[in-house]
Order: structure tokens, then C-alpha cells, then sequence
């Protein structure tokens, strides 16, 4: 695996590319542990605990798809809120990334872009 | 030990950071503080500012049954005389990062330490996991991947994260990688009714405690394993016309649940490794299923399909044969259950390579040398016997199926059958009948040769190979 330092590097690039970052993060998929994570300056995002319970949100959504018979794997989560976009993407079937933009400053095309640029750095 | 804090909603794990003096503990806790964004606790130091009772860094992430992990980080003193605050340390791990100095002036003593940790640390009940950060690996004298890799699997089977610990690199990987191995640990506590006793909370608790040098007994009550009842009768099936064909796709390490493996902890460490590889499971035409990449074989038998309660009985029972026959068996083993496309569920074994004796016999040069290790052998196995026969472990006693240990005793090495409520009785061990297989491999001349040098040798073992050598003869 990429230094940490290299990790948030990365995370700094998406930053730049994704308007209205907020903030992203390299989360262990088992534990909900963060091996990496950057915020915009005075964001109050408490980015440990989405890391934690978004781990836990994957988790059901690849139990929801054992119970279907569904064979495929997840390539990412996209959910709008009402002012926020998120977006979970598998890096590796143990890592996934998690990026928090401001919906007002971008849109899911950005977001996408942003993340499937750099995300192949953060194996 | 794992503990929940009720008052404020957190499952509480202690990791301890161990390690030779001046390996980098307190550096690599430093660092991960600083990138944690939270405070180290020092309660004392020497002149030279080496820890003398711990180093604690305390951070809340993660998830764990719907609980926030707060994550107790502690390193022991690494001074020889300080060893029994490290004791008391090490006694309330969940789980152990020992930071290992790779530099090659340093490394043999690593090494030393961590073997008596690994042995220290399968003890206990559940054993407690270790990953091991190889430090200074930004220096020109710090040993290659490749004999850092050789060394520790010489030891144990081993999770290892390099790290630079001045800088941070490779700390919160391998941080992140301990949190893991603790959780394992918490769910084998959880699935197998260990009730754990209370552990100091605070760096000041703890401090006091290491001071009074009274070691307050953590009383861990271990109930008594539920009977293990044979898997529910199956009452015949219609045969279905259309059934679809079963895949056998194993699932990735990160995907079992505690429950489906065994060993919990080194277990997980071998699959992680197999996930690394593109091992696809073959059917053979009796129905079994098999796959074999370097160094490891899987095995699962064409019966072994349950439903999934029935196949975690039959888990247990199994692991229950290993455990009862660790001395009779090779090491590097896991048994583990795969979801079907059917919902039920298959048991598989996994082995590490382990070189038989017929293996070794195809690897001699000489006919002297192979006289010497045949003898050797066959009087090794005669004295076997009785511990194999002993063994709960059902394995065919044949010279493909066993080998040598490291320290030489004779081991089975093979893939065993799975405990069945009616055992198949095994093919009777005959060891005339295996080295007379071995003996048929040799020309008429080597076996001339043979028959003149074990004639100058003396014992049973000799005698009895003689018989066979001169009954080859007698029959061309």
C-alpha cells in the first residue's frame, strides 16, 4: 500500500479536482478504521465517525446483495442529500474511498471525475 | 482484554506496542498520535527519555457491533529489567504490534524476542494476534523483503507492515491492520461465551497499578464448549432434473464471518495470502473439490455440503481433531465454510506445503544417502505408529502423506478426511508395502547396491529393508 503521506497526497489531488470538496477519506472496509483522510480547512465534518458508519453501510448493502444471489461487485455508492453528495467507491475489496462534496458548488459528473482520476493512486 | 464501555456506547480494545529496546515504540506511537490528531501520555522517562512504565495514545474510530472502537494504545519499556511491567502489559493485549528494528545489526535479536512473544501470545485463550511493524526500513543497513519474509515465516505465520516510524509511514497501516486482528479476537470472546474481566481504563489506573506491583487477578471464566451434536440427519432428497451446477468460489478473507474458520487468527492471516494468488478450485470426477498453488493445497470433499449451522458444527468438530492432534500434524492449516449459490455452505482445507518422505526420496543424489534416509525413516514411522494410530485426525499413513517436522519427528502432511458420524475405516498402514513402492522406482542395479550397503548396516529398521530389497530380486 501507498505512505500515508501518498495517501493524502491523493486525497489533496481529489480535492482540487472536485469542487466543493468537503472532505475524503481511505477507510478500512472490515474495521471502519481511516488510513487516511483530509478535510477542506474549517470543515466541522466529523469525518471519523461517516468513515466508521459508512463502512458499516457497505457492509449491509453487500449482505442486501449475498441475500439477492447477486454475484457482482460494488464499484461505488452515490447518495444525494440535500445539500451534500456522497460518494463511496470501492479501491480494493478491502478499501473503499469516501468523499463529502458541497452540492451547491458541484454535481455527480464532477464527483465522479474527480474520484476515478486519481482513485487507482490509492491502492 | 475487549470490554464494552457501557456509559458512553464503545467497544474498548487494547493494543500493545512491543518490541526490543530502542526498536521504535514510542516513536511509532508518536507519530500515529500526530496523525490521529491526539495527545501521547508519558508518565515518566529516564534521563535519556526512554519510557520506563508505558506510552498511551487513546483514539475512538471505527465500528464494531454497532459500537465505536475506542482504541487503548499503550507500549511497554523495552529495558530487560523493566520486563515485568511489560508483563502486566502484555497480559491485557487484545492485540500485539511488535515493532521489529530490521537493521541487520539489530534483526537477530528481533527475531529472538518475537519468538517468545508468538509463544506467549498462542497461549492465551483466544490466542491474541500479532502484527509486525519491520522498522528502519529507510536504512542502508536494514535486511532485504526477501529475508525479512523468510525470517518471520521461520517463526510464525505473521502479518508484517514496513513502516519508517520518524516519518509515519507504514504506522497507521499497520495500526489499522492491529484493530483488525483485535476484532477477530472479540468475536471468538463473543462466539464462544468467554466472559472477560475488567481492565485498567485510564493511564493513571494503569500507572498506579504497575507502581503497587500488585497485579490484580483478571478472572476470565471459560464455560464449558457446547456438545458438539452430529450434523442433523438429511432425509432423502428428490432429485432435481434442473438444478444449476454448484461454483465453488472461495470467498476473501475479509468476507468470512468469525465462526466460519479456524484458527480465527492465523487462519485469517493464510487466506489473506491466498487472496493474493488466483486460486480457482477444480471438481474432480468423484465430486471433490481441489486447488493447488505453490507452497499450499486446498481440499474440500464432495459430502462436504451443509446448511450453514450444520456446517459450523461440523467446523468446530473438525478444528476440535486438529487441535487434539497438533503434534501428529504438519503446521499452516485452516478449515473454513464458503457460501454456494444454493445458500449452503462448504468446508474446506486449506494446507501449507509440507514435503513428504516420498518427496525427499526423489531429492537424493546418491545411493549411499538414500540408503542412510531410508533406514532412518522406516525406523522413525515403526516408532510412530502408535501416535498416529492414536490421532483422531483420519489421513491414509502412507509415505505421500507424511513427513518430517522440523525437529524430525515424522508429521502428517497431507489433506485429512472429514469427521464423519460413520468413519470410513482407513487402508491398514503398511510400511512394507510403502517402501516396497519406493524400492520398485529403482533400477536393478541400484537396487544391487543397496542390497550391499544395507547389508553392512545393523538394526531392525536395516533387516527389514533388506527383506524387502532381497524379495524384489528373488521375484525378477
Amino acid at each position: 500500500m501507498a505512505s500515508e503521506q501518498e495517501l493524502t497526497s491523493v486525497l489533496k489531488e481529489i480535492e482540487a479536482a472536485a469542487s466543493g470538496f468537503v472532505a475524503a477519506s481511505l477507510v478500512d472496509l472490515q474495521s471502519g478504521m481511516t488510513l487516511a483522510v483530509h478535510a477542506a480547512p474549517r470543515s466541522d465534518f466529523d469525518l471519523t465517525a461517516a468513515s466508521a458508519y459508512n463502512s458499516e453501510l457497505v457492509k449491509q448493502k453487500l449482505k442486501i446483495m449475498q441475500a439477492l444471489g447477486i454475484t457482482g461487485a460494488i464499484s461505488d455508492m452515490l447518495i444525494t442529500l440535500t445539500d451534500q453528495i456522497h460518494l463511496i467507491k470501492m479501491v480494493t475489496e478491502r478499501t473503499f474511498l469516501y468523499l463529502a462534496v458541497d452540492s451547491s458548488q458541484s454535481n455527480l459528473a464532477i464527483v465522479r471525475m474527480a474520484v476515478d482520476r486519481h482513485v487507482s493512486k490509492l491502492v | 482484554m475487549a470490554t464494552v464501555d457501557d456509559e458512553h456506547g464503545l467497544f474498548v480494545v487494547r493494543v500493545i506496542y512491543d518490541g526490543p529496546p530502542y526498536s521504535g515504540k514510542t516513536t511509532s506511537l508518536v507519530s500515529l498520535a500526530r496523525a490521529l490528531g491526539v495527545d501521547v501520555v508519558t508518565p515518566e522517562t529516564d534521563v535519556d527519555g526512554r519510557t520506563l512504565f508505558f506510552d498511551w495514545v487513546e483514539y475512538v474510530g471505527g465500528l464494531f457491533d454497532g459500537k465505536r472502537i475506542r482504541c487503548q494504545l499503550v507500549s511497554v519499556p523495552g529495558q530487560r529489567e523493566l520486563g515485568e511491567r511489560r508483563h502486566v502489559l502484555l497480559a491485557e493485549a487484545d492485540v500485539v504490534v511488535f515493532v521489529a528494528d530490521t537493521r541487520e545489526e539489530h534483526f537477530g535479536v528481533a527475531c529472538e524476542y518475537l519468538k517468545e512473544l508468538v509463544t506467549s501470545c498462542r497461549a492465551r485463550v483466544p490466542p491474541v494476534g500479532i502484527v509486525v511493524q519491520a522498522n528502519h526500513r529507510d536504512s542502508s543497513s536494514a535486511v532485504s523483503r526477501v529475508t525479512l519474509d523468510a525470517s518471520l515465516d521461520a517463526i510464525a505465520p505473521l502479518g508484517v507492515v514496513e513502516s519508517v516510524a520518524t516519518t509515519g509511514d507504514g504506522v497507521r497501516e499497520c495500526f489499522v491492520f492491529a484493530i483488525r486482528l483485535a476484532l477477530d479476537r472479540a468475536k471468538a470472546f463473543r462466539d464462544t461465551g468467554l466472559e472477560s474481566g475488567e481492565v485498567t481504563d485510564s493511564p493513571e489506573a494503569l500507572l498506579k497499578r504497575l507502581n503497587t506491583g500488585g497485579q490484580e487477578q483478571v478472572s476470565v471464566e471459560v464455560s464449558e464448549p457446547a456438545e458438539v451434536a452430529s450434523p442433523a440427519k438429511r432425509s432423502p432428497r428428490p432429485v432435481l432434473r434442473f438444478s444449476a451446477p454448484e461454483r465453488a468460489v472461495l470467498p476473501s478473507e475479509a468476507d468470512i464471518p468469525s465462526g466460519h474458520l479456524w484458527p480465527p487468527v492465523d487462519g485469517r492471516i493464510w487466506l489473506q495470502q491466498l487472496d493474493c494468488m488466483d486460486v480457482v478450485p477444480k471438481k474432480n470426477t468423484r465430486g471433490a473439490w481441489s486447488a493447488v498453488s505453490p507452497g499450499m493445497r486446498l481440499y474440500s470433499e464432495a459430502a462436504a455440503l451443509y446448511s450453514e449451522s450444520d456446517a459450523r458444527v461440523v467446523l468446530r468438530r473438525w478444528a476440535g481433531q486438529h487441535v487434539a492432534s497438533g503434534s501428529v500434524l504438519s503446521p499452516g492449516r485452516c478449515l473454513f465454510l464458503s457460501r454456494t449459490d444454493s445458500g449452503r455452505f462448504r468446508v474446506w482445507q486449506f494446507v501449507k506445503f509440507s514435503p513428504s518422505y516420498r518427496d525427499e526420496f526423489f531429492d537424493v543424489r546418491s545411493m549411499p544417502e538414500l540408503t542412510t534416509r531410508l533406514v532412518e525413516v522406516y525406523a522413525l514411522l515403526e516408532a510412530a505408529q502408535g501416535s498416529f494410530d492414536a490421532s483422531a485426525i483420519q489421513m491414509p499413513r502412507t509415505l505421500w502423506n507424511v513427513g518430517p517436522a522440523k525437529n524430525g519427528t515424522p508429521v502428517l502432511v497431507g489433506v485429512a478426511r472429514m469427521p464423519s458420524s460413520e468413519p470410513r475405516p482407513l487402508p491398514e498402514a503398511n510400511l512394507s508395502r510403502e517402501f516396497r513402492s519406493v524400492l520398485l522406482q529403482l533400477e536393478t542395479a541400484q537396487i544391487g547396491e543397496l542390497i550391499a550397503l544395507l547389508r553392512r548396516e545393523s538394526g531392525v529398521a536395516s533387516k527389514k529393508l533388506l527383506d524387502l530389497a532381497d524379495s524384489l530380486t528373488l521375484n525378477d
